[in-house]
């Protein structure tokens, strides 16, 4: 049941907005005021207000609950039912504990995300976790919610590990990416998978999780192939023959046109200009691929020595044609 | 810079996804059976691991809360009555509200000509600083910025001479999201910025060509036009935190140099007296089309350089440049200064190993400040 | 002299620019102090990085600047406290690496029971040192692409005193 909006938080509001709405009249004055958790709360749940000033409450919440007693949020996280109320508590206890070393309130929002009967408030209480450091204080949480019945908790889960590892880690952590991966092996949603695979970065990957990615090969969806194979792509140079080999044998069976462009993007990302012979090669096998190896060709003619330079300039010639 | 080794729940893949069916693990689900929400959710710590120490409240910061700030959520809201509203806000240096005032700021703005005109005038007339920064920061974020009239100006009022230089500077600066900028316009800047007399508007028009020149070139690939002026005020700019400012810009946009950008930047690594200005000359000509010639640029400029750090950036962005096929360059580097030597055969081992990827590269040195050219200090005061 | 509304407004970028670029992010004071240096020393030599005084050597907390959740890899080169300066590769470092070569670090602070690798939201990471080269105790901000400073991400200035509740810059 939906905790009463403060009466006087309310009236207040509406008094200010009235006045206000004259476009003029007399200066109003705003002053300092001590935070209250409840009152923030009630602004949030009456729903209205510019994007700026939603982006405002979720911000001080943030911040003001490193401040507040913890158990005070997390009793009122617990006993919220509005989805976007959940999002918001949740985020602020997560944050808490980001900004606190504690990870208490991180685990009351992973244990709504796990177990709350509705799906709505568990993914909810999934995007509440995103861009903090749940993936690395919650073990094998993320391996179960991308197999959570509801697809909305499963797009939220992948959501939430492409986006950490691309914006806490940058890419550059092992352990972050190998959940990526678990998860993505773990799920029976094919498309969740191939978001996940697709959207981390596999430049740190263990040896394990990169036999999970050719294992994803197998998959009976082209997307997902298509994926991994990328992924493949980005594995550490230790793991680059294993994942050479891993792509030229399923370009062998897989006539999917998308999937061979991306053994293609693979191939050139495994070995930049080192790869052009086996593009040439590529070419001659699967002449619908003429157009996107060319392109890759000259792009890797121009001699950069990293990936997101390539890519860059291979986009720019694509678009020129 | 070894790798992260932390991590209570990193568990072999093979093996977790074994036990997670073996035994159940996910419990996602069994909580729909509970009727009771409050009862739903447990907390066994166990399961997530001990916590960790508390920060103090000083370290943790003071955030407020004002009465009165739903003022300027009213429809229809002037910009007028939003003056008057925000002064108290502005005064009390709080970040969160400061944050709030220019995203409501830039919402009211919106399209709208007339509006963005009319903060502009607050810019031209106010004494109050907080509050034209915080126009000129909605202003620079607000869809209007881009119509030509509003940019036109803007620029105006940037070479106002009537106008302080701080207040010219942040006038220039919310030009730094023009989608691109016209010759003329730049042309302006680029006069701005090589002026002595501009302060800070001048460094701030240099850094607002930089940004431009960003700008455009991810939405068109059009660089050349800024790239060309930046590498005038860097060499003939005054003021030396001018000619740094300019030569900082091509890095962060990450611009390809045609043959005669390199020939430009080349000249800056071999004539500048200014160690800085010549290491960063280094950094743009790592992405010089023109490879071959390049390495035989930072071969030379090696061997006349006197500066371990500008040598330690000739010799890092040899291999940004080329890849492997700087490595016989960079072994004679590291005969030439023995310093270098412990380096030179990183970068090999690194290479061999089969990384190609000079970002990959870079992560896998053991340090990625081998001379402390990062970590140089003088003095405090 | 860039004064402090000058470079605050100038490179604030609004939450709409942050929320689409993945590596933007505000820079708070990593503890209460004074600016004292910025692009160059009172000598005229290149410094190209922000030092902030202030509390004391050793027991003052010194924090991650960058607002988010961000992984920090924490070095350390000296384990006892120091205040002024024990030479040169003496430092310690708190660092989060980007994309593409860019990299934020922090020099100097005394080791700590919070000196260490993990991802957290403007976290201690020690107290305040002159671990390094230094002169005095203080905490140094830094910004860098494959080694090469960048000076266009502060809006500080020196003698500006500073609070961790306040954005300094912002890496865009």
């Amino acid at each position: 049941m939906k905790s009463a909006p403060g009466i006087a938080s309310l009236a207040l509001a509406m008094l200010a907005l009235s006045a206000a709405a004259s476009g003029g009249g007399s200066a109003v004055s705003v002053r300092r005021v001590d935070c209250s958790l409840p009152a923030l709360v009630a602004r949030a749940r009456s729903g209205s207000g510019s994007a700026a000033y939603r982006h405002y409450l979720a911000a001080q919440l943030r911040e003001l609950a490193a401040t507040w007693p913890e158990q005070e949020l997390i009793d009122l996280f617990d006993a919220e039912s509005d989805p976007e109320l959940v999002e918001l508590l949740g985020a602020a206890l997560a944050g808490a504990s980001d900004r606190e070393l504690d990870a208490s309130g991180l685990h009351a929002v992973a244990n709504r995300a796990e177990e709350d009967p509705d799906p709505a408030l568990r993914a909810a209480a999934v995007r509440a976790l995103r861009r903090t450091t749940a993936l690395e204080n919650t073990q094998d949480l993320y391996t179960c919610l991308v197999q959570d019945p509801s697809p909305e908790v499963r797009q939220e889960a992948a959501t939430n590990l492409v986006e950490d590892n691309r914006l806490i880690y940058s890419g550059h952590d092992g352990p972050a990416a190998d959940a990526a991966v678990a998860a993505a092996v773990a799920t029976d949603d094919p498309e969740i998978a191939a978001q996940i695979v697709a959207g981390i970065s596999t430049e740190a990957v263990s040896a394990p999780s990169a036999s999970g990615l050719v294992g994803l090969l197998g998959s009976g969806e082209p997307r997902l192939r298509a994926a991994a194979a990328g992924a493949l792509g980005g594995v550490p140079a230790s793991e680059r023959d294993a994942a050479r080999a891993a792509l030229l044998e399923l370009f062998d069976r897989d006539t999917d046109l998308e999937v061979r462009e991306a053994i293609v993007e693979a191939v050139v990302r495994l070995d930049f200009a080192g790869a052009r012979p086996l593009l040439a090669r590529l070419r001659v096998a699967d002449p619908r691929l003429a157009g996107e190896i060319d392109a890759w060709t000259a792009a890797l003619a121009l001699g950069l020595q990293e990936w997101s330079l390539i890519v860059r300039e291979k986009q720019r010639l694509t678009a020129k044609q | 810079m070894g790798t992260n080794t932390r991590w209570y729940g990193a568990i072999a893949l093979g093996a977790l996804i074994a036990v997670a069916a073996a035994t159940g693990i996910c419990t996602a689900g069994a909580a729909r059976d509970r009727e009771d929400r409050t009862t739903a959710v447990t907390r066994p710590a166990a399961r997530f691991g001990a916590a960790s120490p508390r920060a103090t409240d000083e370290e943790a910061g003071t955030p407020a809360c004002w009465a009165g700030v739903e003022e300027l959520e009213a429809p229809g809201l002037s910009l007028a009555h939003f003056r008057d509203v925000v002064a108290p806000l502005l005064a009390s240096g709080d970040p969160l509200v400061r944050a709030y005032l220019e995203e409501r700021l830039t919402e009211l703005v919106g399209a709208d000509q007339g509006r963005a005109l009319e903060l502009l005038g607050w810019v031209k007339d106010a004494a109050d600083e907080p509050l034209v920064a915080l126009a000129l920061a909605a202003l620079e974020q607000s869809e209007a910025v881009q119509a030509p009239d509003v940019a036109a100006a803007l620029l105006a009022l940037g070479q106002d001479d009537a106008i302080s230089s701080d207040r010219r500077a942040l006038v220039i600066a919310a030009l730094e999201t023009q989608h691109r900028l016209s010759p003329a316009a730049a042309g302006d800047l680029a006069a701005l910025a090589v002026d002595p007399g501009s302060g800070d508007a001048g460094w701030m028009a240099a850094r607002t060509l930089g940004r431009v020149m960003h700008e455009d070139f991810q939405r068109t690939g059009t660089v050349a036009p800024y790239l060309d002026r930046l590498v005038d005020i860097g060499q003939n700019a005054a003021a030396p935190n001018v000619r740094v400012a300019a030569l900082e810009m091509p890095m962060v946009a990450e611009v390809l140099l045609d043959r005669r950008s390199a020939r430009r930047q080349a000249a800056i690594l071999t004539a500048d007296p200014d160690p800085l200005v010549r290491e960063l000359a280094a950094h743009n000509l790592s992405l010089a089309a023109d490879k071959d010639r390049v390495l035989s640029v930072y071969a030379r400029a090696f061997d006349a350089e006197s500066d371990l750090c500008v040598r330690w950036a000739l010799f890092r962005f040899a291999a940004r440049a080329v890849g492997a096929r700087a490595l016989p360059v960079m072994a004679r580097m590291a005969e030439r200064d023995r310093r270098f030597g412990d380096l030179y055969q990183q970068f090999a081992d690194i290479y061999a190993s089969g990384v190609v990827d000079f970002e990959r590269v870079w992560l896998s040195l053991p340090s990625d400040d081998p001379f402390a050219c990062l970590a140089r200090e003088e003095e405090d005061s | 002299m860039k004064s402090t509304y000058v470079l605050w407004a100038a490179t604030a970028a609004s939450i709409l620019v942050l929320s689409v670029d993945a590596d933007a992010h505000y820079v708070r004071a990593p503890l209460n102090g004074k600016v004292t240096a910025t692009k160059y020393y009172s000598s005229g030599a290149f410094h190209g990085a922000v030092d902030i005084a202030g509390g004391t050597c050793g027991s003052t907390g010194v924090n991650t600047a960058m607002e988010g959740t961000l992984w920090w890899s924490v070095t350390i080169r000296t384990t006892y406290k120091v205040c002024y300066g024990n030479g040169d590769w003496h430092h310690n470092e708190v660092k989060h690496t980007f994309s593409s070569g860019w990299a934020f670090r922090q020099y100097h602070f005394n080791k700590s029971g919070y000196s260490y690798s993990r991802s957290c939201d403007r976290c201690t990471i020690g107290t305040l040192g002159g671990t390094g080269l230094a002169t005095g105790p203080h905490a140094h901000l830094q910004y860098d692409k494959y080694g090469t400073k960048n000076t266009t991400w502060w809006w500080v200035s020196k003698g500006q005193y500073v609070y961790t509740t306040q954005r300094i810059g912002y890496t865009p």
